[in-house]
């Protein structure tokens, strides 16, 4: 394929150090090296939120520092993850399938496919369930956004991660299995109480700093094994 | 196949056409895009095609070629009007610099890519036959 897509340099002289590389593997190496690094981030920084949690509890900050204090946690962690690599897995998806001359397929996607694709629910969930709740009343606000969070993970895993395509963005690994998993075992663990959730989740946040550490770790390694 | 659609500037394998049909001028484009016959540059141009813009460190880990090499490839995308360099900095350490894909960029690579496909799809029915 790549001596379809030429392989001879602007002024028609043999470029030695170009010439092995498919276009493909380089977009794809660029792709799982961001997203990597992005979901790293993402981990990371998730683990860091039961330590502002208790940071706030022990300080005694008034009712509404803490529900202001958990949307602005959220989009920091965002915002940084975007920043990082986690965001336009749709656009990866879709530059891949421009490649495969597959683009009138990715047309046909639904409008809700869409929108998962691009990773707008991780943000937003959160934030839907804290408004909600602050207009019913803010007693288990800790433990929903729990729950929310639980259900973007969930969304995550299922439409970022790919199948088992060789042309996969993102391919699950042990730290994505262990964050998927660690949702529903806090739930557990927490009795269904908001002190114990947030105890479960500040003794289960090494589990999401390790995996966020393996992933930033491994996302430069990652790209270097996608050329060999 | 690569003797039909390999292209350099200004010249080209294929045949000038007698008269002009769709591909043909695809053709005809295609050779006059030099900026897109390395097949690095368009691994470039499809990476940002996904991520929108890029600092040049990732690419260059990514493209797995040195720097030098690199800034020419950039180079010529930039003067092709397919991409924009600008110096910034980056939350998570320093000065950095940024490659961005252009609209008319975007455009050129969708024309590049479709066409190829056209053209192998074209060459691949002519030799069934």
């Amino acid at each position: 394929m790549t001596n379809i897509l030429g392989s001879e340099n602007h002024n028609g002289k043999f470029d030695s150090e170009q010439e092995q590389q498919n276009p493909k593997d380089i977009a794809l190496a660029v792709f799982r090296f961001r997203a990597r690094r992005g979901i790293g981030v993402f981990y990371a920084l998730l683990s860091i939120a039961p330590l502002v949690a208790a940071l706030l509890a022990y300080l005694s900050a008034p009712a509404y520092v803490s529900q202001i204090s958990i949307p602005v946690i959220f989009i920091v962690i965002w915002l940084f993850a975007r920043i990082a690599g986690m965001h336009r897995f749709y656009e990866m998806n879709d530059a891949i399938s421009l490649f495969e001359g597959k683009e009138k397929r990715q047309k046909q996607r639904n409008k809700l496919t869409e929108i998962l694709k691009r990773g707008f629910i991780s943000p937003i969930l959160p934030l839907v369930a804290i408004v909600i709740l602050d207009l019913i009343g803010l007693g288990i606000i800790a433990f929903i956004v729990l729950i929310a969070w639980f259900a973007a993970i969930i969304f995550y895993n299922i439409f970022v991660f790919s199948k088992k395509s060789p042309d996969s963005i993102l391919h699950r690994r042990i730290e994505d299995w262990l964050v998927l998993f660690l949702a529903p075992t806090i739930l557990l663990l927490s009795g269904f109480h908001i002190l114990g959730s947030l105890i479960s989740l500040a003794a289960l946040s090494v589990i999401l700093l390790a995996a966020g550490v393996k992933s930033l770790y491994e996302a430069p390694e990652e790209l270097v094994q996608s050329f060999e | 196949m690569c003797k039909v659609l390999s292209n350099t500037d200004g010249e080209s394998n294929v045949a000038k056409p007698s008269s002009k049909s769709k591909d043909d001028i695809s053709i005809s484009e295609l050779t006059a895009a030099g900026a897109l016959s390395s097949s690095a540059r368009v691994g470039i141009m499809l990476a940002l095609l996904g991520v929108e813009r890029i600092t040049f460190t990732d690419l260059m880990l990514a493209v797995k070629v040195s720097k030098s090499s690199l800034n020419k490839s950039v180079k010529i995308l930039e003067q092709a009007g397919y991409v924009t360099v600008r110096k910034g900095f980056k939350v998570t350490g320093g000065p950095r610099t940024f490659i961005q894909i252009t609209e008319k960029g975007k455009t050129s690579i969708r024309t590049h890519l479709e066409t190829m496909r056209r053209l192998t799809s074209k060459y691949l029915k002519n030799n069934q036959v």
